[in-house]
């Protein structure tokens, strides 16, 4: 998972599914979501996973890196349809087929809608601290990475990631303690930036709404048919 | 082994509702009791804990290829309520990019909240108590992850008995109950398994981290700085007191 490679596709690419309405896309995915869960045999669950690489495809797409990423949830359902391999293989294929297809669903939001205007939409149902920590907490990681990646890099240069497998897993736990004591620091930091700005219990967004276009209300209906679909002949 | 990494379309949906509606009141009670505290400290502290979170799991340890939550070192770190929020927020990010189910979030939310919530209560209780922070850390967390990995497991196992049927329907047989938990051996199996190396590896890192902390910024894990009276770790100061 490499959320600052998945960033720049979803703010940098330029291709329908990124123009398209945030709201639009979560709702779309939402229905496609459904969809494959609603699947009850692997021919449902792969129909969806078709008509999301359709469209992936359609508008142009990294679907290399979509599919990699639905791969991963593909693990952990081949664990969970491990016990019913035998006993009922139909079972453990549907399992498998509607992790994949849920997890291509969830790859492709992310890698054309950025996670601010994800959260912007879906902030809105949580509580304001929750919201603003949200928000927050996604800056902070990308300057946490930057640094993690600076002290992994020195670390290295200085033949700190020698030794035994204990001594190097000691060595990175020292670099995550470097990284909590510095994070500590900027929450002191945020604190006062705050205070300074006079943060009133509130992050104010700047997005406007926007009524729906053509092609997000084209999105809208593809994604319901599929889900029209998959309840008719699942 | 600590969050479910179920993914979506797995789980029952009554099973899948029960986990989002435990995590909503959870996560309200835990806002509510976050309220009296000055909100431009707590928010960016919470941000700051589910950034550091969601780069440990971001980052697979090289050749293991296994990462790290460090649920326990925020519950020892920011207690539960803060502890919980941050590993909602935490949940919620993975689970767009497809790392855990999206429904699953409130199940997830859950196991997570289990461990930074034990995580804080172990450390409470052994924190004052002699002993290297490196061992007494490590020895909670393997505590703490066996818990939570069992506690999984128990979902697992549950989810596989139809919650309806074993509610409502007077003729479910007692064999297909056990063929049902049957067939959740195999993979408890390998969650034990796998999962007690992933337990070792988290020990040694949570570990490693409370050292180096202990001895730099004891304060951030509530111990007391030589020299100087010992700080309430446990409580985050309300306005009042800070003022």
């Amino acid at each position: 998972m490499d959320i600052q490679f998945i960033d720049e596709l979803a703010a940098n690419g330029r291709t329908p599914l990124h123009d398209a309405l945030p709201g639009a896309k979560i709702a779309a995915s939402a229905l496609l979501l459904a969809a494959a869960i609603a699947a009850s045999s692997p021919g449902a669950a792969g129909f969806v996973a078709a008509a999301v690489l359709l469209a992936a495809y359609a508008t142009r797409q990294p679907l290399e890196y979509t599919v990699r990423m639905a791969l991963y949830p593909l693990v952990f359902a081949a664990l969970f349809a491990i016990g019913s391999v035998l006993s009922d293989p139909m079972y453990a294929l549907t399992v498998v087929a509607k992790a994949f297809t849920a997890g291509l669903v969830a790859a492709t939001l992310i890698t054309t809608t950025s996670f601010v205007d994800v959260f912007s939409i879906i902030a809105r149902i949580f509580p304001s601290v929750v919201a603003d920590a949200l928000f927050m907490g996604y800056r902070a990681f990308f300057i946490l990475i930057d640094e993690l990646q600076g002290l992994i890099t020195a670390v290295r240069l200085r033949g700190g990631v020698s030794g035994t497998l204990r001594e190097q897993l000691s060595t990175y736990g020292k670099m995550l303690g470097v990284l909590v004591i510095h994070s500590a620091d900027m929450t002191e930091r945020m604190y006062q930036v705050m205070q300074v700005r006079g943060y009133s219990k509130l992050i104010p967004s700047t997005r406007r709404h926007q009524p729906f276009g053509a092609q997000d209300l084209v999105l809208l209906a593809y994604s319901a048919l599929i889900l029209l679909g998959v309840f008719l002949y699942r | 082994m600590s969050h479910l990494h179920i993914p979506d379309g797995v789980l029952p949906l009554p099973w899948i509702i029960a986990g989002l509606a435990a995590t909503a009141v959870i996560l309200l009670l835990c806002v509510f009791s976050v309220k009296r505290q000055d909100r431009a400290r707590t928010v960016p502290r919470i941000a700051i804990l589910s950034a550091v979170m969601m780069l440990a799991m971001s980052l697979p340890i090289p050749v293991l290829h296994y990462h790290v939550n460090l649920t326990v070192l925020v519950g020892m770190m920011a207690g539960p309520a803060e502890g919980f929020i941050a590993g909602f927020i935490t949940n919620l990010i993975l689970a767009l990019t497809a790392h855990g189910g999206i429904t699953v979030i409130g199940l997830n939310a859950l196991i997570t909240g289990l461990e930074i919530t034990l995580g804080w209560l172990l450390w409470k209780a052994l924190r004052d108590r002699g002993g290297r922070p490196l061992v007494k850390s490590g020895f909670i967390t393997l505590v703490v992850l066996a818990v939570s990995t069992t506690a999984m497991l128990g979902i697992v196992a549950g989810t596989r008995v139809n919650p309806t049927l074993a509610m409502h329907d007077h003729h479910v047989h007692s064999s297909d109950m056990d063929a049902h938990l049957e067939s959740v051996k195999p993979f408890a199996t390998i969650a034990y398994t796998a999962g007690a190396v992933g337990w070792a590896i988290e020990a040694i890192v949570t570990g490693s981290v409370v050292q180096f902390i202990s001895e730099s910024r004891p304060d951030l894990v509530g111990m007391s700085v030589a020299g100087e009276p010992k700080s309430d770790g446990d409580r985050p100061k309300t306005d009042s007191e800070e003022g």
